[in-house]
């Protein structure tokens, strides 16, 4: 017998039927296979890249970031994105934004140190965070970055630096305000309500090496309404309309962050995010018109920056893993170890992800336990999930892991993996090389004391 | 190797719908399983129904033995199959 006439071996399964619940059999929406990402089959780039592995679509970024672009293009004359780097920062995937004319948005030095290192200049990157060091503080200012002052301590330092340096810095504020989502993030910025804001702009006013350029926020993470970027967009633009009025003083842009919900499923909630969060038509619509309330004329109209993070990459990243076994848990559910746990998956603590098996799979789909392979019991990946019977070594696709995933990850007991970017002309680049021991132990330093003919024998 | 037995009313379909008139439950069955339960029910032994694996899906024998395993297991947790140890 040839083996092209055997039939594929899908493990030997039996499900029991349960009356008045859905029958899972035929029922495969939710298990129709990925086999490819952008055309380029998954398997040919385990047997090449190795498992788990990380794969980009630079497709899906670039038209992400175009899609986003247009909606609000159309609904507004000036729009300008800021790429959060904190969101993804490697090279590969922050080039791709660059090269869509996305600026930088970072929050520390080291990002702000990678934006120059792709050839970022200051002038396109905004700096934001409540940790800027002095050294920091003094390469943006002569570099003409964006600043986006965090606290009173900040603005103090700044304006002794930039009179030290005889030059003037181009500065914003980070405003904190009540706009109907709990809890308030009022540990970042100058808090509006109280009254904060007002006095850090009129120091700042009062400083003639601080150019007050625009007005900042960002209200928090997957937004799950439009309505609280109304209220932040009109809250800025008041803020904005009093320097107006006090001083003759107008600010060119407004700033309002990032948080635009993904269409990654939360934990909590029942029903899948598409569909239940708003489309970016959506927060487009609520932003503008609240600016275009304020305004007397179009070219009164401030710049509108977004700093928009995982509503962008999310869905341009996905993790392949394997399946390392099989097991019955005590209770006789069913349980598969994968080598991908939540030191690859940090995002896995809030998202039920989409997981599809790579192969097409049989008829027959079972709940089962998905854990990673850390020795540790918070490494489970999901509590259950229908997936069909798995063999050692089949590939699962774990979808929308382009956001947070390859910058929060752990280098915990294992090393982290290969990442590799599927290109629009269809060939397939390593952009971040799996880690070695060498790596990490390069970085190590072992006491002369402690040295091996001290400890051994 | 343990003997396999399964409870006299165990019938599988081709489309491997699996029905218990005795107590009312049905099961469903992929193509494996009902390649086993059928090598079961025609009197194979448990080292027959491993090579049976083997040529009908060019399975290596160790995977096919584990999995088998397992396969049995959930029979008998379901109460359709018995197994004596045939030391
Ligand atoms: C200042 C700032 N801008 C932008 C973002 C990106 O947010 P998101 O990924 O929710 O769009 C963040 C994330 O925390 C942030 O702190």
């Amino acid at each position: 017998m040839s083996l092209g006439s055997r039939k594929r071996y899908e493990r030997p399964t039996i499900l029991k039927q349960y009356s008045g619940y859905m029958n899972k059999v035929g029922n495969r929406s939710g298990l129709a296979p990925t086999p490819d990402i952008d055309g380029v089959s998954i398997e040919k780039m385990v047997e090449q890249f190795g498992s788990p592995l990380f794969v980009m679509s630079e497709q899906a970024i670039r038209m992400a970031q175009r899609r986003a672009y247009r909606v609000f293009k159309t609904r507004y004359p000036r729009v300008q994105f800021a790429w959060s780097y904190k969101t993804n920062y490697l090279d590969a995937v922050c080039a791709t934004f660059h090269s869509e004319d996305s600026w930088a948005e970072v929050v520390s030095g080291f990002e702000y140190n990678k934006a120059r290192g792709l050839g970022v200049p200051g002038n396109r990157i905004i700096f934001n965070g409540p940790d800027k060091s002095e050294e920091d503080l003094k390469r943006a200012v002569n570099e003409d970055a964006y600043l986006h002052v965090d606290h009173f301590d900040e603005l103090y330092r700044l304006i002794s630096i930039t009179e030290s340096l005889g030059k003037t810095a181009k500065v914003a504020i980070r405003v904190n305000m009540d706009c109907g989502v709990y809890p308030l993030w009022d540990r970042f910025g100058f808090n509006l309500e109280n009254g904060e804001a007002w006095q850090a702009l009129k120091r700042i006013m009062a400083t003639p090496s601080l150019k007050l350029v625009g007005l900042h926020t960002h209200i928090g993470t997957y937004i799950m309404s439009p309505d609280p970027y109304r209220v932040a967009a009109t809250k800025l633009s008041e803020l904005a309309r009093s320097l107006q009025t006090e001083y003759g003083h107008k600010i060119e842009y407004i700033d309002l962050g990032g948080g635009f919900a993904s269409k990654n499923t939360l934990h909590g909630q029942y029903l899948p995010a598409e569909g239940v969060v708003p489309t970016i038509e959506e927060y487009a619509e609520a932003i503008t018109d609240a600016l275009m309330q304020h305004a007397t004329s179009p070219s009164e109209l401030p710049m509108l920056i977004l700093e928009t993070g995982r509503a962008l990459v999310e869905e341009a990243g996905f993790l392949i893993t394997s399946v390392i076994a099989n097991k019955r848990l005590a209770d006789g559910r069913k349980s598969l170890i994968i080598d991908a746990g939540v030191n690859l998956l940090f995002t896995s603590f809030w998202y039920r992800h989409k997981i599809t098996p790579v192969r097409d799979p049989g008829m027959v789909s079972e709940d089962a336990a998905l854990y990673g392979p850390l020795c540790m019991n918070i490494d489970m990946v999901r509590e259950s999930i229908s997936l069909p019977p798995l063999n050692l070594g089949d590939l699962l696709c774990i979808h929308h892991v382009g956001a947070y995933d390859m910058t929060q990850w752990m280098q915990f007991i294992t090393l982290r993996p290969n990442v590799v970017m599927v290109m629009q002309d269809g060939t397939v680049e390593l952009i971040r090389k799996a880690e070695t021991l060498e790596y990490i132990r390069e970085r190590e330093q072992l006491p002369r004391q402690l040295s091996k003919n001290n400890v051994v024998g | 190797m343990d003997k396999i037995t399964l409870s006299h009313d165990v019938a599988v379909s081709e489309s491997g719908f699996m029905f218990l008139p005795t107590t009312g439950e049905s099961f469903t069955v992929n193509a494996t399983g009902r390649c086993i339960i059928g090598a079961i029910q025609s009197g194979r032994s448990e080292s027959e129904t491993l090579k049976i694996l083997v040529a009908e899906f060019g399975v290596d024998e160790r995977t096919a033995e584990r999995d088998l395993r397992e396969f049995v297991s959930q029979l008998q947790r379901y109460h359709l199959a018995q197994t004596q140890d045939n030391k």
